[in-house]
């Protein structure tokens, strides 16, 4: 009992350790989101645009102009194989958010030319689209897919360390009674809030 | 000192372990949307309307809350091609779609309701303190304290393991390397604009 003990103690330590950055990102967006303001409210900045020359093939689908609208867009953290969208004009468009914030591709076919549409996040805001990223979920790109190992593997060590924090108290300190209070108190609240949310 | 930072740590945990738990659980639905097939409930039906007093989406909305007890915030009015209007009632989990023609005794109602764990999706995406649901509102406050919880618990835990002896070596490499790894990928993300 005494060697599981220590073993499970370890684990925690490590599990902490390792995933700290990751629980401390989400830690940051929680704490910014709780003071953003009501949607309506948010100021969304101007895009930064710039234009690149673009000529449609005109016996190419929407598929391969869209295709094409990526390539040429030399942007990072997109593929081609996006389904094609236009806008309200009837233009194709491809719309897209990465950490570092949105961007919009829109095809100006009589012009020939690709308009490019940079909104660049605030760090915060960058911290917030990471916090999401997982192992399966990611934008596309190894950096990408490596901070998405990285956020999936907080996740986990988050959890082990809610059950194996669980254990070591139990396995020491069983009959501490704050702490008996302490989790009674906030299932209740919570059992409370979730009922009243429902 | 390390008595106090020791139950410090506990508490913290404990205090805090439900909210953590409506997070992680509803993080790994999101990281691994196959592997739950909770799909949410969705049933309709026709309420009675007072064309007085829903001469708006707004005051119908307000109406169906105070007469007919749907819970929510009003959100998403909109139009609809036949003259008519939808307007949507929500509140964590349930949605209410309506759809109303001007002047009609009756609205047509449809109730969608999430499942446990589209509830527990539902609070992990609910932030800040302007909503019209007080609630809602509470739970925002839940968030902010449970993010303020996990700093302290992560800052005790770095105190905790320090004091282990035994464990600083090993400790410093995987903190050294978790921290490397973490900002490395960060900075190759946000180096790229």
């Amino acid at each position: 009992m005494q060697g599981l003990y220590r073993w499970i103690k370890k684990l925690h330590i490590y599990a902490g350790l390792l995933s700290f950055t990751g629980f401390t990102v989400w830690g940051v967006v929680g704490i910014w989101a709780s003071f953003l303001p009501a949607p309506a409210e948010r100021v969304r900045p101007d895009p930064e645009v710039r234009m690149v020359d673009f000529q449609v093939d005109g016996a190419a689908t929407d598929q391969q102009v869209t295709d094409a609208m990526i390539v040429a867009s030399g942007l990072p953290f997109i593929q081609t194989g996006r389904k094609p969208n236009r806008d309200a004009q009837g233009r194709l468009q491809v719309r897209y958010l990465t950490p570092n914030g949105t961007r919009r591709l829109l095809l100006l076919e009589n012009e020939g030319k690709l308009r490019i549409e940079s909104i660049r996040s605030p760090f915060v805001g960058f911290l917030n689209i990471l916090h999401y990223q997982t192992f399966t979920y990611h934008n596309p790109g190894w950096e990408a897919q490596m901070w998405g190992a990285y956020n999936e593997f907080s996740m986990w060590a988050v959890i082990f360390m809610t059950l194996s924090g669980g254990y070591m108290w139990l396995a020491t300190r069983p009959r501490t009674h704050w702490a008996w209070w302490t989790v009674g108190l906030s299932a209740l609240a919570m059992v409370a809030l979730y009922a009243g949310l429902r | 000192m390390y008595r106090l930072m020791r139950n410090t740590h506990l508490i913290l945990g404990l205090a805090f372990v439900l909210a953590l738990g409506v997070y992680m659980v509803s993080s790994v639905r999101l990281a691994h949307r196959s592997w739950f097939s909770a799909r949410p409930t969705v049933s309709e039906r026709t309420l009675s309307v007072d064309p007085e007093r829903a001469k708006t989406p707004r005051a119908l909305g307000s109406y169906l809350i105070e007469e007919h007890g749907l819970r929510g915030e009003i959100a998403r009015v909109q139009p609809t091609e036949d003259g008519a209007f939808s307007l949507v009632i929500r509140r964590l989990g349930t949605g209410y779609q309506i759809r109303y023609t001007e002047g009609a005794t009756e609205a047509q109602v449809r109730e969608n309701r999430q499942a446990f764990t589209g509830m527990l999706l539902g609070m992990h995406f609910a932030h800040g303190f302007w909503h019209d649901q007080a609630l809602i509102n509470v739970w925002g406050a839940v968030l902010l304290l449970t993010s303020c919880g996990l700093f302290l618990i992560g800052i005790t835990g770095i105190y905790l393991w320090f004091k282990t002896y035994d464990e600083r070596r090993v400790g410093t490499i995987l903190l050294v390397a978790g921290l490397s790894f973490a900002f490395i990928s960060m900075y190759l993300i946000r180096s790229q604009g």
